[in-house]
């Protein structure tokens, strides 16, 4: 009975020092954080104009790439009836380097004459060095002038 | 040598001469005779009849052990000292359940294992079973909304825990933490709960432990029947169910039915910020998160006192649509009321699982055949409004808003043979087969179709080494063959090489899964034992070994997971995942106290993980792409549970610690994902004195809580902790013969704001439900 209730202290206590040694590696959890400055949600753009896009991404430990991905944010079939043939959903995908636990992502993207009016989804993604992930999106309208006539 | 002579001994005696005769009846504490249950004194053996009586004649003077054996209730063990023939009476106590108090039977299993009963599951009904169960400490739930979750142990759930019906294993856990478990909470019979061991008897997936639901009790002579019915105002939910039983000599018939209908669900908070983007919830409602369950079971059995024989046969259906406003990328206009809280709109999911069982035993007084199959159909539609990512792709013609449809069918099949060998010793031996086929449709592509064969062959052996000690161990093979269709995008390698993507880019994101074939065997070993060490105190301690085979998903998927919106790899290179739990669990009970205590450790050799790779992919909504990788793992954890009673007053109180990470070569030994926080729970109930119109009235203050859980996985969220109140009043009326039964519950007393860190809503910052009242009444006929 005695001898029982040593082992079970035993083992008890193997467990615990088990659990209680930590790792050395300092881990990092933590997402960066993306604030998109530019565009605004809800921004009209015209076809053929320039879109100025700004982003601050911030992290803990240290930064490593953005994407950012623009696309048509219709759902789909009822636009489609519509189109015009010579008429496409613009999308747009670049990536890039981040660095530090500051950073920003600056770009000029023209917004092609072609493209299909209507709300896009703009999407920033970043990663830092550890491999945490964070996206922040906006909406914004793209207007085709020739469909207001 | 000194069992060989004892054995002897044994055999001698049965031959020598004999005058006595031992008879007697067999009993429950309620008086009621059990017919067969199984009668053991010393190394002879009998059943006992109809009503409960047996004779063994032909006995010698002397010493004897009598032991007494009968489904559902505890070992019965008594000392026998005969100088003449006796007469006497052997009453069987219930097994003990969780909530039992007042009889303490010897632990005589060499597992750790709670029996969950038909009445624990009604008085902490939450929604559906999984829910419920993770009121039992080491539980925990996976959510997504206010009806669907699917179970977890300890941390590991999905494919790392099995769950069983009638003893064939419930499929359709492969799928993501959208998807729940196809069973229905009202109208389960009994559950047993074990921890820490599991794959000799169920194989892969069965690492955590594994969850029993037994519906194959045999039911009381003559017409017995329940009806159940509840509401909660949360989701303003209304639940209906009916459970009937016949029995007339050896034939029974079971039909059991529930319908659950349940709107829009509310949560305390106004707005929730998903992705950096405010959508605005108007009243705290969960647009489009409304849905409906139905459940329908019918069986028939034959009972004989050789021959056992139980077929059953059911359907779970179930619809329930998606909260659209962060479905994908943030919407506020989809978060917007939809007119009505109760309608399910697009995107919802619906899941159709059709089952049928059979369960013979033949049993002799040492031995006995058991044989089960098992058809089961998982059938789950995701439907969306056709969209696409890919400007390129066109609706399909049929079906066009079925966006993701599987269709998984398993058989399975066992044959196991048990006997008993003089001298307390049993030995089980086994065969197990399971074929599986996963057929897909539907305008997105998640994860391949496959097939998978898998047969396992099993044998275990108990040893009663003396009445106070069990030793038990096994072994398994397991062989297992898996053939994963390839899948080819011909609409995204088009769209890739349209957007100016690389030929061999294009070729490589298209490829969406890449046909496998291959061949995975595994052995297994376990050992278990069980002592008493004083009349108060059992343990038992149990060392074996687990594996799972990868999932197709896990070898070949490549794309975005549409429920994680995460850019999968799979990775054909992986074996079999496996490792070792060790389970130390003790139980202590004294009068009016009893407390169990358990540690774990569980260590994987190589845990199957998904890895951040740090690049980008190019397909759109895509964030970097995750990669399946392996490596060791080590979990560990404590679990309390505790219960004082003091007149009155009744004292619950339990608790959950739980410790993981991986270890890595590279020293990143991240924590693993899903863990549960440290977590407990705290109940003191008061008994009122029974009335002219109440009986068994009860009142019951609690706090349930967790810490906060800040040891995450890469990319998960820290969940802060919380402690929420809440009251249950219960009573059963004394009308006529009925007694139906009451509940009221106040859930979230004080309407606090928390999360629970394994929700499919936690990422998407959705809040937990807030102040909920609930009514439930049984009433039994």
């Amino acid at each position: 009975m005695k001898k029982s209730a040593l082992l079970s202290f035993l083992f008890i206590s193997t467990f615990t020092i088990v659990s209680c040694s930590d790792d050395d590696v300092v881990l990092d959890t933590e997402k960066p954080q993306i604030v998109i400055n530019e565009p605004t949600a809800g921004q009209t753009f015209d076809v053929g104009e320039e879109m100025h896009l700004n982003a601050s991404v911030t992290d803990n430990v240290e930064l490593a790439s953005y994407k950012i991905d623009i696309h048509f944010g219709g759902d789909g079939h009822e636009h489609k009836a519509l189109r015009d043939d010579d008429h496409v959903e613009w999308k747009y995908q670049t990536t890039g380097t981040l660095s530090g636990k500051s950073d920003e992502v600056h770009l000029h993207v023209d917004i092609p004459e072609n493209a299909e009016e209507g709300p896009y989804h703009i999407g920033v993604f970043a990663i830092d060095k550890a491999g945490n992930e964070n996206v922040s999106w906006v909406t914004v309208e793209i207007h085709n002038d020739e469909h207001d006539h | 040598m000194r069992l060989l002579l004892t054995a002897v001994l044994f055999l001698y005696s049965c031959m020598s001469w004999s005058q006595f005769q031992l008879s007697g009846t067999v009993t429950n504490v309620y008086g009621e005779q059990i017919a067969n249950s199984h009668i053991d004194l010393n190394s002879i053996c009998t059943q006992s009849d109809a009503s409960g009586n047996f004779t063994l004649s032909n006995l010698k003077q002397g010493e004897y052990l009598l032991k007494v054996q009968s489904e559902g209730y505890a070992l019965h063990q008594e000392k026998i000292v005969l100088n003449e023939s006796r007469n006497i009476s052997v009453v069987l106590n219930d097994e003990e359940t969780l909530e039992t108090i007042v009889i303490h039977t010897a632990q005589q299993k060499t597992y750790n294992q709670k029996r969950v009963t038909q009445k624990y599951l009604q008085q902490n009904y939450s929604g559906s079973l999984s829910k419920t169960l993770a009121n039992v400490v080491g539980l925990d739930a996976v959510t997504i909304g206010s009806q669907t979750a699917k179970p977890m142990m300890r941390g590991l759930g999905f494919t790392r825990m099995a769950v069983t019906e009638n003893g064939i294993k419930q499929e359709g856990q492969q799928w993501g933490a959208d998807h729940g478990l196809e069973l229905d909470a009202l109208t389960t019979e009994s559950v047993e709960v074990i921890k820490g061991v599991g794959t000799i008897a169920h194989g892969s997936d069965a690492i955590a432990g594994v969850i029993e639901v037994n519906n194959e009790t045999i039911p009381a002579d003559g017409f017995n029947g329940q009806y159940i019915t509840t509401a909660n105002s949360v989701n303003k939910s209304w639940a209906n169910a009916l459970n009937l039983s016949y029995k007339k000599r050896n034939h029974f018939y079971k039909f059991k039915t529930s319908y659950t209908t349940y709107a829009d669900f509310r949560v305390p908070v106004d707005e929730i910020i998903y992705l950096s983007t405010k959508i605005p919830l108007t009243n705290g409602t969960m647009t489009n998160t409304a849905g409906n369950e139905l459940s329908v079971y019918g069986q028939w059995g034959y009972i004989a006192d050789r021959f056992q024989s139980i077929l059953s046969v059911s359907q779970f259906q179930s619809k329930a649509g998606f909260f659209a406003g962060a479905h994908g990328v943030p919407s506020v206009d989809d978060a917007k009321p939809d007119g009505s809280d109760r309608n399910i709109g697009m995107p919802y999911q619906q899941v159709y699982h059709t089952k049928a069982t059979y369960h013979a035993k033949w049993r002799n007084i040492h031995d006995e055949w058991d044989f089960k199959v098992g058809f089961q159909r998982n059938h789950r539609q995701e439907l969306s409004f056709f969209h696409t990512h890919y400007s390129n792709q066109q609706p399909p013609e049929i079906n066009p808003d079925v966006e993701l449809d599987f269709k998984l069918i398993t058989l399975n099949s066992e044959l196991t043979y048990k006997k008993d060998w003089i001298l307390d010793h049993t030995s089980t031996f086994g065969v197990q087969q399971q074929y599986q086929t996963n057929a897909i449709t539907g305008y997105s592509y998640l994860m391949p179709a496959y097939n998978r064969w898998n047969v396992g062959f099993f044998g275990k052996h108990l040893w009663n080494i003396t009445p106070k000690t069990n030793l038990e161990f096994g072994a398994r093979y397991d062989q297992a063959s898996l053939k994963v269709d390839g899948y080819f995008d011909a609409v995204l390698y088009d769209y890739l090489t349209d957007s100016g993507s690389s030929e061999n880019d294009a070729l490589a994101n298209a490829q969406r899964s890449t046909a496998i074939s291959k061949d995975f065997s595994q052995g297994n070993i376990a050992l278990g034992i069980s002592r008493q060490i004083t009349d108060d105190w059992d343990s038992s301690l149990t060392i074996a070994t687990n594996f799972r085979f990868p999932t197709a998903m896990e070898l070949s998927s490549n794309g975005i997971h549409h429920g994680a919106f995460r850019h999968e790899q799979g990775n054909p290179d992986l074996n079999a995942e496996k490792g070792w739990a060790v389970d130390f669990n003790h139980h202590y009970h004294k009068s009016n106290f009893k407390i169990d205590a358990s540690i774990y450790l569980y260590y994987f050799s190589n845990y199957i993980f998904l890895r951040p790779s740090g690049t980008f992919s190019i397909l759109p909504h895509g964030g970097q792409v995750y990669q399946y990788d392996q490596s060791k793992a080590l979990l560990t954890g404590l679990e309390v549970d505790a219960t004082y009673q003091w007149e009155k007053i009744t004292v619950q109180g339990q608790a959950a610690y739980l410790y993981n990470k991986q270890i890595r070569e590279d020293g990143l030994n991240y924590p693993l994902p899903f863990s549960t926080p440290v977590n407990g729970q705290l109940n003191v109930r008061y008994q009122f004195n029974e009335t002219d119109l109440l009986e068994n009235h009860q009142i019951q203050i609690g706090v349930k809580g967790a810490l906060q859980q800040n040891r995450i996985a890469q990319n998960e969220d820290v969940t802060p902790g919380y402690a929420i109140a809440n009251i249950q009043w219960s009573s059963a009326l004394k009308w006529n013969q009925w007694k139906p039964q009451i509940r009221f519950q106040v859930n979230n007393v004080f309407n606090k704001v928390y999360y629970h860190h394994n929700s499919f809503y936690r990422p998407l910052g959705i809040p937990e439900f807030g102040r909920t009242f609930q009514i439930f009444i049984t009433i039994p006929f």
